[in-house]
């Protein structure tokens, strides 16, 4: 993976997740951030942290990424969402506007 | 070919519908989103929900609910009559606290009923009680009986040698035998009502009180004669 390519999602304990683009750009709050021209310091570097986001919630958002993607090219296959994060996974994808 | 991807928003709202019996606090959740997954709650539910969400009003989605559960369970014009009162009075209830009073007012009205109704089965009961043959420890004793029967009078008035104490006697007497003639009588009545057979036992002390009573009452009418 080239670096261009990939971004690097933080979460409030310090994990990094580094992803691809195409993937974090499912997300429209994501796309925002890293195309809006010099508003956002995150496109220099191509980080974004998210202190309200919990480690295993972005890591499930990221998984969706990476389905959706998936979904989208044909492969639909079911999602699954542990009943005890839908509603923190809820807001935080309402927050990602994903 | 690109299909629509479901949102994560999406899915995340149709495992919370499918779950909503798990959901207790519900925290800072957006209210757009509640109001896509409260009103799959049933009422309990939905009580719980609010009373584990602390520090946050959650009425401006769920008055409306309330609202349903209440027109559901009191029915339309019960509504209709409180929408009109608040209309007149200028103010507005949160149906929550609309719904928990008037189910607080059925279900005194509901043991008020019960508590009558167990109050006038008690009366029947201790009325039929009443009536029935109440056994006695002591036993009417035989001096009594003959009283009744005048007999001990009889013994009294006849023993008497002055006059002036046999008529005072006599009076004496007879009111009291009239008294507990009257007594008597009114307790056969009554007990008549119920079985027959007792009340033969009790006023009569058996085979030797038959005699007595039939002699009673010709030397408990021949005082009353004399008198006269």
């Amino acid at each position: 993976m080239k670096k261009e390519e990939t971004v690097k999602l933080i979460s409030a304990e310090g994990f990094e997740f580094v992803i691809d683009k195409k993937a974090a750009m499912v997300s429209q709050t994501i796309r925002n951030m890293l195309t809006s021209p010099g508003s956002f310091a995150e496109t220099e570097h191509g980080e974004v942290t998210f202190p309200e986001i919990s480690t295993t919630i972005l890591e499930k958002i990221c998984q969706y990424f990476y389905w959706s993607l998936q979904y989208a090219s044909g492969k639909e296959t079911e999602f699954h969402i542990e009943p005890e994060l839908t509603l923190e996974l809820m807001m935080a994808a309402n927050y990602l506007h994903t | 070919m690109m299909r629509k991807v479901p949102s994560l928003v999406d899915l995340c709202v149709r495992v919370a519908v499918d779950n909503v019996r798990y959901i207790g606090n519900v925290g800072e959740t957006e209210n757009h989103l509640l109001e896509r997954i409260l009103p799959h709650c049933t009422l309990d539910q939905l009580k719980h929900i609010e009373d584990s969400t602390e520090n946050r009003d959650l009425s401006p989605i769920t008055d409306k609910l309330w609202k349903e559960f209440y027109k559901r369970q009191f029915g339309d014009d019960s509504i209709n009559i409180l929408v009109e009162r608040m209309r007149q009075k200028k103010v507005m209830y949160k149906w929550k606290q609309l719904y928990e009073a008037k189910l607080k007012e059925r279900e005194k009205a509901t043991q008020e009923s019960c508590d009558r109704l167990r109050k006038r089965y008690l009366e029947v009961n201790a009325k039929k009680q009443s009536r029935q043959v109440q056994l006695c420890t002591k036993v009417p004793s035989s001096s009594a009986k003959r009283s009744y029967s005048g007999g001990v009078v009889a013994n009294n008035i006849y023993n008497t040698k002055s006059g002036l104490m046999k008529k005072a006697k006599i009076e004496f007497i007879n009111s009291r035998e009239v008294k507990n003639i009257a007594a008597m009588k009114n307790k056969a009545v009554q007990r008549s009502h119920s079985v027959s057979s007792p009340v033969k036992r009790v006023t009569s002390s058996g085979p030797s009180g038959l005699p007595s009573s039939s002699s009673s009452s010709s030397k408990l009418t021949k005082p009353i004669q004399r008198r006269f």
